[in-house]
């Protein structure tokens, strides 16, 4: 059943590397490759035995824990037998001017997916935030506790995780380590849950917002209180 | 191994990545560590930034493979910028891997038509364009596989310089097996590919063309490993595996509470 799942898996996972268009012209290879790829076989195999070796590799070590852009080093020869796929296409119709019409709308139509919006748009306000913290304190460069690491590189600061750290953070901060800062973003729950719980109970004011992924920055009040930051005017909300 | 289509598909592709290298918004989770790793091997040598003391959560060495970030060092010296020197790294990958893709399928099929259909489609794909200009590995990955696989084909069909081009295969495939770990199994492909499937080359030399990549890749891996037992304290194969040796907390413990780490095995 485990190796039942691993396998929808890999296929899953490769499906969203390789895409609709590749995933299409690989069908129409199995369909017609033995017509027009004959004294080729050496080439095709040679091609496969890359993707084959990926897929048992991450069936049998990774399972579910695979990822899509981990079979994206084997992409190029998803991409080559996906060629020849096309290759038949080509061969099966006559007509040049409706080859090229086609050849035309799949390369067209995959630059103007692959350049539809900024890469990474969705993580711009941890950029902003991150920028912003350190325009606010430009000094710091002391550890910021953070589920999300992006904003705490922003703002030239070290990073330290929120997932079950608590009772180093705890034992740290006792020893006199200085936690200035927390950034929170998203819900916390899990094996982070306890930082959100943490700046709630221990009065660490809000001193930043951005309302669309609900990232908050924190200012540790002992640390404010030395620096009489504490109380500035967040941009993006109010202060709690 | 070059056309005027080829030059226009390749033009293309670099303009597509620069732009989307100029306007990317974000970058992913692991790419501040990748940063963190470039800047220090600009400024303290590669080996430094091998070790991993400098960023959370301070294994005893650099859980981020080597290549990409040395790769991403030296262009790190011109631009100053770390991110951008690693998305830069990402799209010459990129943009070097349609070539790449072009000369396999030149030499699997001797047809320019299949050759430039693996060119013009590596370089228009979606994802993997908008891969190529983020801050990740596996681009220079792709890269290195689909290169060692180019100087393995050239070493099947080579008539005196093939002991060289094996070398050369075993050498690229440590470099990809130092981008990421799953490399490795690129290796037993070619193997077997060597042994069982490339036509018409005589048993002698299919034996003699596994073992000099293996000697190749262990000429390399051998030191390597040494390296990372006298820094690490335990024996490993690449510094990847150093994260199932001791969790973050764990190596947390160590470097800032200077604790010793099997003392607290059940911390998390």
């Amino acid at each position: 059943m485990q190796l039942l799942s691993n396998l929808a898996r890999q296929f899953e996972q490769i499906y969203d590397t390789v895409d609709v268009v590749c995933v299409a012209a690989l069908v129409y290879l199995v369909a017609r490759g033995w017509k027009h790829l004959k004294g080729h076989r050496f080439g095709v195999l040679a091609l496969a035995l890359p993707v084959l070796s990926y897929f048992l590799l991450f069936t049998f070590m990774a399972g579910s824990r695979v990822q899509e852009r981990y079979y994206r080093p084997v992409l190029p020869f998803f991409v080559a037998l996906s060629a020849l796929g096309l290759h038949c296409l080509t061969e099966d119709i006559k007509n040049r001017k409706v080859v090229y019409g086609i050849l035309g709308v799949i390369f067209v139509g995959l630059m103007v997916a692959g350049l539809r919006e900024p890469v990474r748009a969705h993580r711009r306000p941890q950029t902003e935030a991150g920028l912003w913290l350190k325009n606010h304190d430009p000094d710091y460069k002391g550890f910021v506790l953070s589920n999300y690491s992006q904003p705490v590189f922003y703002a030239g600061m070290r990073h330290f995780d929120t997932i079950g750290t608590e009772e180093l953070f705890l034992e740290l901060l006792a020893r006199g380590e200085p936690f200035k800062y927390m950034i929170l973003d998203g819900e916390m729950d899990g094996k982070e849950a306890w930082a959100g719980q943490y700046v709630v109970e221990h009065d660490w004011p809000r001193i930043y917002y951005n309302q669309e992924r609900d990232l908050r920055i924190h200012e540790n009040p002992q640390c404010g209180e030395q620096t009489g930051r504490q109380g500035r005017q967040a941009p993006d909300g109010p202060l709690l | 191994m070059f056309s005027k289509k080829l030059a226009i598909i390749l033009v293309v592709a670099s303009v597509a990545r620069l732009w989307l290298v100029f306007t990317a918004a974000g970058i992913n989770s692991d790419a501040f560590k990748y940063a963190l790793t470039t800047e220090r091997m600009a400024e303290h040598g590669l080996v430094s930034g091998m070790r991993g003391d400098f960023f959370w959560p301070y294994y005893s060495v650099n859980r981020r493979l080597v290549v990409y970030p040395f790769l991403s060092s030296i262009v790190y010296r011109i631009t100053g910028d770390s991110i951008l020197s690693l998305r830069l790294v990402s799209a010459a990958s990129g943009v070097a891997l349609i070539w790449v893709l072009y000369a396999i399928a030149m030499e699997l099929f001797k047809q320019e038509k299949i050759a430039l259909l693996s060119a013009g489609l590596m370089a228009f794909h979606y994802e993997f364009m908008r891969a190529s200009a983020s801050v990740y590995r596996e681009v220079t990955m792709a890269l290195l596989l689909a290169f060692a696989f180019l100087t393995f084909l050239w070493t099947l069909r080579a008539k005196r310089t093939w002991p060289l081009l094996a070398l050369l295969t075993g050498l690229v495939l440590f470099a990809a097996f130092l981008t990421r770990p799953d490399g490795a199994a690129i290796a037993v492909a070619l193997g077997v590919t060597a042994l069982c499937v490339a036509p018409g080359i005589a048993w002698k030399r299919r034996m003699a063309i596994c073992l000099i990549m293996g000697l190749a890749f262990l000429a390399l891996e051998v030191p390597y490993v040494l390296w990372l037992k006298k820094t690490s304290g335990y024996w490993l194969v690449n510094q990847w595996q150093i994260q199932r040796k001791l969790t973050e907390v764990q190596s947390t413990r160590r470097f800032l509470l200077k604790e010793d780490p099997v003392r607290h095995a059940t911390v998390e």
